[in-house]
């Protein structure tokens, strides 16, 4: 009997800890920090925002800065669950209850249970640079290799003072040697379309994506890359992928889902249309 | 920004960019010391605290299993 129990105990001890359950434990803080700090920080941002309304001052930046912060920061910590299945396995239930449950301690009722809609807008655009990377890769699987997320979502005064939300880098040049960057406004579309203009400096329309992306905003990005990246060959481009609530995607890790019956179709479209326009290297 | 003739604006690609496992989280145990505590750093949902702790916890079980960095 204590010959069986010291088997037993010493089995425990011994137990190995595989890398993987090492890194759940970490991302399972995530759910902890979404329901906490993150929330407390949108809700006093939002709120903050919202007492401003006509101001567009050096406040008013601030706030957006902290937010397009916060949706860098959300937007990566749901890229690292999604990479791997036992991950979201894991952690989907728990992120999706945090983010847009239906109790009042939800992200998305941070401003009351009547304003649930404008929170989940608010969100929508970190969940979209997810969509958009699953889209990048999924019809140019060999490009996932290419681009970090991380580096591609830039979040801070870049998106909220110059309105780019992702920058491409693919580790591509000019044939003169120049690095090529594609600098990118996203939008998302609710009954899940994808649309992508290119946005030609020395020919600016007067919007894009059907009015989405305006005129001004196409400048504001000029204007950003010109003083973020002075050395690089910049391309500029609007693109439009289907909300997290989307028929596509309907879920908080900007997942096109699988069972999707237009999965294909989209994936191609999206494809045909960023080659076409260049937003994907050929 | 650089503005270049249309017709420069051909793609070559620079090969040293291929590298399909950055995407990924590292192996805790089996990468390099530096790169682990790079990605703990970088972790926008930990606060200082558990970065710590995490970093602790995971010399101790590389030390166990005798991985040197």
């Amino acid at each position: 009997m204590v010959d069986q129990v010291a088997e037993v105990v010493s089995h425990w001890v011994e137990a190995p800890v595989s890398s993987e359950g090492l890194t759940l434990e970490v991302l399972r803080k995530g759910v902890d920090w979404l329901k906490g700090d993150f929330r407390n920080r949108w809700n006093k941002n939002l709120r903050s925002l919202e007492s401003l309304k006509d101001n567009r001052g050096k406040e008013m930046l601030k706030i957006c800065t902290e937010l397009a912060n916060l949706q860098r920061d959300l937007a990566y910590y749901l890229f690292l669950v999604s990479q791997n299945r036992d991950f979201l396995r894991e952690l989907e239930k728990p992120v999706r209850e945090a983010l847009f449950g239906e109790g009042r301690d939800s992200v998305v009722n941070v401003l009351g249970m009547d304003r649930r809609g404008f929170v989940e807008g608010s969100l929508a655009g970190a969940i979209s640079n997810l969509t958009f990377w699953r889209l990048i890769t999924e019809s140019k699987q060999d490009l996932a290799g290419r681009l970090d997320f991380a580096q591609m979502i830039v979040g801070g005064e870049l998106d909220a003072r110059y309105a780019i939300d992702a920058v491409l880098d693919f580790g591509t040049k000019t044939k003169g040697g120049k690095k090529v960057l594609r600098l990118v406004q996203l939008k998302t579309d609710r009954s899940g379309q994808v649309v992508a203009n290119e946005v030609h400096p020395n020919d600016l329309k007067t919007e894009y994506l059907g009015g989405s992306v305006t005129k001004k905003d196409a400048e504001r990005m000029i204007e950003g890359a010109r003083e973020r990246y002075p050395d690089y060959y910049c391309r500029f481009f609007a693109v439009c992928v289907p909300s997290f609530d989307s028929p596509p995607v309907r879920n908080a890790f900007g997942i096109i889902h699988p069972g999707y019956p237009g999965r294909k179709i989209l994936i191609d479209q999206f494809k045909k249309e960023a080659e076409r326009i260049g937003l994907l290297p050929n | 920004m650089t503005q270049e003739n249309k017709k420069d604006d051909k793609l070559v690609v620079v090969e040293s960019r291929w590298d399909f496992l950055k995407q990924r989280t590292p192996d805790f145990l089996e990468d390099s010391m530096a790169k682990v505590v790079k990605f703990i750093a970088g972790l926008p949902f930990l606060t200082d605290e558990q970065k710590q702790e995490f970093l602790e916890k995971i010399k101790s079980l590389r030390e166990r299993k005798g991985r040197e960095d």
